[in-house]
């Protein structure tokens, strides 16, 4: 399905995830900020989708191109997962 | 961004300003609560404390909780219904932490994050058509919460999915990488390692073999590949022969097809380090994540999105290049 991960830095670039300084990074100033920040990113961007038709059609059409040209698997990928770690 | 959607955001501008008041309102209580996830890691499926508070902190908007959805004690899904039919978009909230390392992968503010939208949605009273759902999704680190929920028809009626990801840059077009992990378990048979060490059968010798096969191979593997192990059970004693040792494996590429084709590569080695060293061995994969990358209609308005008061000061504000592409890919 068409997706979006808004990334947003808390820690100086470079720092790597999985590590000690981006686990104290997570609860920093900066880390708060992002946090209302994301809540607003990420809100006003549903908002758009759900209430610009064009926005959402637009993201649709993008996403079955990408899919069309095997950039990403599509949902039909889903069917035939076998997780057996559950 | 191109016009359309340049006319589009524009038309909405009512809506963002509606959006925010909410969510400064809520910031405190937000801040607090991923400072409350953050000082509580939970592993995998099992993030009991923070499903339960991030699922109560919905109390305060007008927004309908379930728990347990998808059979996941640990996961929940919030729902705010519009004034019409249309489509469901997602916001997806993670919440899980790493083993030993605690929340070093920020899920405690994807997590807020996910749950603020959903109240800003819900408090600023906009219209629209469809429904906004937050879905938390716990074991992101290992499981696979959105996989489950995939497979179990929690994500049917979702076309379009969202979510925040706290990082050392600021990026929206970054791509992840289709993953996978695969398990191996070596049996071989114990001897006191001194006394009779001939009557014994080695297995930490397989994962060792093992480990070298793969190291051989890694020069041939594509550039984007990322294959890496650790050896979850070896030995319990010095004086015993390892009767069992298993190694796990995350197999990732950008491409799902060549993905499989490296399990099968990692398949054979296995073999034949059991071959090489005696033992018999049982062999699991489990078929992770598929690829994602993002669809830029969707990237617009969290690239544009103003940072807070203060913000324009940091050393690390715009100079990180927004949107700028190569961004490489991601690997949770």
């Amino acid at each position: 399905m068409p997706a979006l991960r808004a990334y947003q830095p808390i820690a100086h670039e470079g720092t790597p995830k999985h590590s000690n300084s981006f686990r104290d990074a997570s609860t920093s100033p900066r880390a708060d900020a992002v946090v209302v920040l994301g809540a607003k990113v990420l809100a006003q961007t549903a908002a758009d989708l759900l209430r610009v038709p064009d926005r959402f059609a637009s993201a649709v059409a993008e996403h079955q191109a990408m899919v069309r040209a095997g950039t990403v698997p599509g949902r039909q990928g889903w069917t035939i997962a076998t997780n057996r770690h559950g | 961004m191109n016009l359309r959607h340049r006319k589009a955001v524009a038309t909405n501008d009512g809506a963002h300003r509606a959006i925010d008041a909410p969510a400064d309102r809520n910031g405190s209580t937000l801040i607090a609560l991923s400072q409350q996830v953050h000082a509580n890691p939970e592993v995998g499926f099992s993030a009991t404390k923070a499903s339960g508070w991030l699922s109560d902190a919905h109390a305060a908007g007008a927004i309908e909780v379930e728990r347990a959805i998808g059979g996941l004690a640990t996961a929940f899904r919030a729902t705010r219904r519009g004034i019409a039919p249309g489509p469901t978009v997602a916001v997806i909230a993670a919440y899980n932490a790493l083993s030993d390392l605690g929340h070093a992968c920020s899920h405690n503010v994807i997590a807020t994050c996910g749950i603020g939208a959903g109240l800003a949605i819900a408090q600023s009273k906009i219209d629209f058509a469809g429904q906004l759902e937050v879905i938390g999704t716990p074991a992101e680190e290992g499981g696979g919460g959105k996989i489950t929920h995939a497979r179990r028809g929690v994500l049917d009626d979702v076309e379009a999915a969202i979510m925040m990801y706290p990082s050392s840059k600021a990026m929206t077009r970054r791509c992840s990488l289709a993953s996978g992990r695969v398990e191996v378990t070596f049996h071989g048979r114990a001897a006191h390692a001194a006394e009779i060490p001939e009557q014994g059968i080695n297995a930490l010798g397989s994962v060792l073999a093992m480990s070298n096969g793969v190291n051989a191979r890694r020069l041939h593997f594509r550039s984007d590949v990322r294959v890496q192990g650790a050896i979850t059970h070896d030995g319990d004693a010095v004086n015993i022969i390892p009767s069992r040792a298993t190694c796990a494996c995350s197999v990732r590429d950008k491409d799902r097809t060549y993905q499989r084709i490296l399990v099968s590569v990692l398949r054979e080695v296995a073999g034949s380090a059991a071959r090489m060293t005696g033992t018999t061995l049982d062999w699991r994969e489990a078929r992770g994540y598929d690829n994602m990358c993002p669809v830029p209609p969707l990237a617009p308005l969290a690239r544009h999105t103003p940072w807070p008061m203060g913000w324009k000061t940091s050393r690390m504000n715009r100079t990180s290049g927004w949107d700028r592409q190569p961004q490489g890919t991601s690997h949770n």
